[in-house]
């Protein structure tokens, strides 16, 4: 019996959840792709969902019932929330999530305007692979709204494919592979080719945040995560998740990534014009590297991070960039990056290859 | 490549799926109050709903939220790869905090007590069968639940009492001329697809209680009986009551107005296909008890003739030697099946190179115009994107190609073919003078399916369509789309395009097309080899 296999039968009866049916459950793809737009979001007297939480809110709003991203991981609880923040450096906002029209833009309703795939996962997740193309011109969010818009029923919808926007290859193939050395050690890989014509430089922010379950109960400890000792790490503090360290291996360029901390809170002031909660809300990363606003926390502390990698990849050149997400105590016992992280990654795939 | 990448989408696709009703009505402690108009909104009566699990969802993108219709054919699939979770989600389905105290079963949040095809049942069989047929205590557990909402569908959705049921949309969004939610006209729609639904279900309920009899798990043999009788009166019902065309040969919805004409609505759609789906094969053990015991169900015996074997042999409804006597039921009947196939296989009607279509082709050039009581509305085939803008317009039921409904026909074709063996034939495709046995259609048609996503001669894959970046580039050609639903004629992708939630069942269908998977049939065939006593043959 292979070792998947084998993970698999040992998964119990599940009668008291999947917390208990087997340590491998413990971290999954368990973010959503979409939490905009939900009825669980809609707080609006007439239930319009889609209106009440647009898109647009997406990035300045604290979520009540759940999170979402690009490559979304999570513990099981979603307590603690991994996933990937791009820019080409032209757009006006961060890709962090999945564009698509609401149920009214489209001219067949609903329908998301970005190409990714799901191209390999195992039931225990110790292996997962996604994969993600980029463009590199501006994303054409208005262009996709207007010409959906002015389409009727009878016509098809337009889609990213129809904007040109991967005319001339000028895009980015990116893939993030998941790989557990064991249940609560996870190791991220983002790998970055640029598909195009020319060099290009790419933004790439893996990011962890906490699901915001401290504005709701007044009675609810709040988690924090701070910059750690070594540069590139971060130090995770949850009540649940116990101490964990988050650490971004150096970048192709040698040089150790800056991390970036804001708050998981809703920008009160942009969406609502009221006074803020935080100067530094969830969109703060978002602002901090597109327009240079100083809505990063100076003192490195927070309930969301990224690390902030640019890469300038030549024309068909592919780049990769490492992280790892385990329990705290293990950080003097092996380098994170070492011999065994490579290791993992070729054990894992083969074990999906026999799976 | 396209099972790994099913799979692979099956698995990526899980979610945290948070919702508790009653604090999402009243509000956070500390927070504003939310409007009152949505105290007697949206899922007002759903209280008890209070969700904090990971579940399968049909689309993370579009469909963030688990639909428990669509979630039973992620369960098949995945009992592949993950029997455990698979039976955790049907569980799920069932536990005091997702299904209703009155038994129903929460649709999908936009509106929990929307009407879903009752599927679960079947999903339970199919993934204890996957999984081996060991776990019987799953199956015990997941009846118990569904025999509450059994008796709520049959309280509910057949409002004359006359076994023939409503139920609205039943997951099929525009497939009629009317929204069948929302009767434009007075009076009631009497579904073929309702009532063959139900037929379905009571024939998968009776199944896992035929099961948990025969493993002597737990005394059952009552509710075999009750089911039993039920699928009697439910096949006498749709037999009787006008749902069939005989000019046609095909099952209708019918209108039944406030004055009490009936109006046939003569929609030639899978809507009418849906009854064949119901069929199993008693064996003669049962056979005897329920000549016993069932008074209905010894009656339709009667009815069949059983009184008279050589009659039935005939009819090649009943098989086997004496002491190993199968007899088959099926709320179509062997001659209106064959009828109905007729239609299915005829490439100009259902028949696509890539799978059955939802609605005929036949309606291209006849388009069904319905005039009643002052309404008029009509339906045409289309084979892409919807044209209405009836359930939000974003799926379309009107012609293209629908996993869900496939995936039910190769399996029921299958199990027609365990009973009938290579002894019944049908021409397929109709019209082309060839005669297949059911395992060939169901093999041909299983084909069609995977081709879909599988290069052609040409290098091409159907899925991508005319989208000549995704047909020619390496970088985009080997990323499969697994979309809701595909164009009738080409079978290009339409819809959202992450649905391996129920698209992903083509998973099963490769590893079937293999061998790789056992039938309910042989399942129960083996646990009754293991528990059976000698009897003595029938007469």
């Amino acid at each position: 019996m292979g070792v998947e296999r084998e993970r698999v039968a040992g998964f119990g009866r599940l009668e008291d959840g999947l917390r208990q049916a087997g340590e491998w459950y413990r971290w999954g793809p368990y973010l959503s792709e979409r939490q905009w737009g939900t009825v669980r979001e809609d707080y609006s007297a007439n239930g319009d969902a889609w209106n009440y939480l647009p898109h647009d809110q997406a990035r300045s709003r604290a979520y009540r019932w759940g999170e979402d991203g690009l490559a979304g991981f999570s513990d099981i609880e979603q307590r603690l929330c991994l996933g990937l923040a791009l820019w080409n450096g032209r757009d006006p906002i961060l890709k962090e999530r999945a564009f698509g029209l609401t149920g009214e833009q489209g001219n067949h309703g609903e329908d998301v305007k970005e190409y990714w795939w799901y191209l390999d996962a195992i039931p225990s997740h110790a292996w997962n692979r996604w994969r993600y193309h980029y463009p590199q011109g501006a994303f054409p969010y208005q262009d996709l709204i207007d010409v959906n818009r002015s389409r009727n029923k009878f016509q098809p919808e337009y889609e990213l494919v129809d904007t040109g926007a991967f005319d001339d290859d000028k895009y980015w193939i990116v893939e993030v592979v998941y790989a557990k050395a064991s249940a609560d050690d996870l190791l991220m890989t983002i790998t970055v080719t640029n598909a195009g014509p020319e060099a290009d430089t790419l933004h790439v922010l893996p990011t962890a945040w906490f699901r915001n379950t401290w504005s709701w109960d007044p009675d609810a400890p709040k988690p924090s995560m701070a910059a750690g000792d070594a540069d590139g790490s971060v130090t995770i503090e949850h009540p649940f998740l116990g101490t964990l360290e988050l650490v971004a291996d150096a970048g192709p360029d040698g040089a150790v990534p800056e991390v970036l901390f804001c708050e998981n809170e809703t920008n009160t002031s942009r969406l609502f014009g009221a006074e803020p909660i935080t100067p530094y809300p969830k969109d703060g990363i978002n602002d901090h590297v597109v327009g240079g606003a100083a809505t990063v926390n100076p003192d490195r502390t927070g309930t969301k991070c990224s690390a902030w990698y640019r890469l300038t990849v030549e024309p068909g050149n592919t780049a990769q960039l490492r992280l790892r997400l385990r329990p705290a105590r293990t950080t003097a016992a092996t380098d994170p990056f070492g011999k065994n992280f490579s290791e993992v990654l070729e054990t894992r795939e083969s074990e999906a290859d026999e799976f | 490549m396209v099972m790994r990448q099913a799979f692979g989408g099956l698995l990526w696709s899980k979610q945290l799926f948070y919702y508790d009703v009653q604090t999402w009505l009243d509000g956070d402690p500390g927070e504003p109050t939310p409007p009152a108009e949505r105290l007697n909104g949206r899922n007002a009566k759903w209280r008890n709903f209070n969700a904090f699990d990971i579940m399968s969802m049909p689309d993370k993108w579009e469909y963030p939220w688990y639909a428990a219709w669509d979630l039973a054919f992620h369960c098949v699939a995945l009992a592949h790869v993950d029997p455990a979770f698979a039976k955790y989600q049907l569980i799920l389905l069932c536990r005091e905090w997702f299904q209703h105290p009155n038994g129903a079963l929460p649709a999908y949040e936009w509106d929990f007590s929307d009407v879903n095809p009752p599927v679960q049942a079947w999903a339970a069989l199919e993934v204890f069968s996957v999984d081996g047929g060991r776990d019987l205590d799953f199956l015990s557990r997941v009846f118990d639940k569904l025999l509450l909402n059994f008796a709520w569908w049959v309280n509910l959705e057949d409002r004359e009492g006359n076994n023939v049921f409503e139920g609205g949309f039943l997951g099929l969004d525009n497939i009629g001329p009317l929204d069948r939610s929302h009767l434009p006209v007075g009076g009631t729609l009497e579904q073929s697809d309702a009532t063959g639904w139900m037929g379905f279900y009571t024939i998968a309920m009776g199944t896992i209680a035929m099961i948990l009899n025969r493993s002597r798990q737990r005394p059952a043999s009552d509710l075999v009986l009750k089911f039993m009788e039920h699928f009697a009166a439910i096949r006498d019902a749709l037999a009787s009551q006008g749902l069939w065309d005989e000019a046609d040969g095909m099952y209708y919805d019918r209108l039944v107005t406030p004055s009490g004409t009936a109006v046939p609505v003569k929609v030639r759609s899978m809507v009418g296909v849906i009854p064949a789906l119901a069929a199993f094969v008693l064996q003669e053990d049962d056979l005897r008890s329920s000549l016993m015991v069932g008074k209905q169900f010894s009656d339709l015996l009667s009815d069949e003739g059983f009184d008279d074997p050589d009659k039935l042999r005939e009819s090649g409804v009943l098989r086997g030697e004496p002491g190993e006597q199968r007899m088959l039921f099926s709320l179509a009947g062997p001659d209106r099946l064959e009828r109905l196939l007729s239609k299915v296989f005829d490439e100009s009607e259902f028949l696509s190179p890539h799978g059955l279509r939802a609605l005929s082709a036949y309606h291209r050039e006849h388009p069904y115009v319905i005039d009643v009581e002052g309404v008029q509305a009509s339906i045409d085939y289309e084979p892409a994107e919807s044209t209405t803008s009836m359930f939000g317009g974003n799926s379309n039921w009107r012609g293209p190609i629908w996993f869900p409904l496939n995936y039910l026909m190769v399996t029921v074709l299958e199990r027609y073919h365990r009973f009938y063996g290579d002894d019944f034939t049908i021409e397929y495709p109709t019209g082309s003078g060839r005669r297949l046995t059911l395992d060939k259609v169901a093999a041909d048609l299983s084909d069609r399916l995977i081709s879909i996503f599988t290069d052609d001669a040409d290098g091409r894959r159907a899925c991508f369509g005319g989208t000549e970046l995704m047909q020619r580039d390496p970088a985009w050609h080997d990323n499969l789309i697994f979309s809701e639903y595909f164009h009738g004629d080409n079978g290009a992708a339409i819809g959202a395009f992450h649905q391996t939630g129920w698209t992903g069942v083509i998973a099963d269908l490769i590893r079937r097309r293999h061998g790789e998977v056992d039938s309910i049939g042989d399942v129960i065939r083996r646990l009754s080899a293991e528990t059976r006593e000698p009897r003595e043959p029938l007469p």
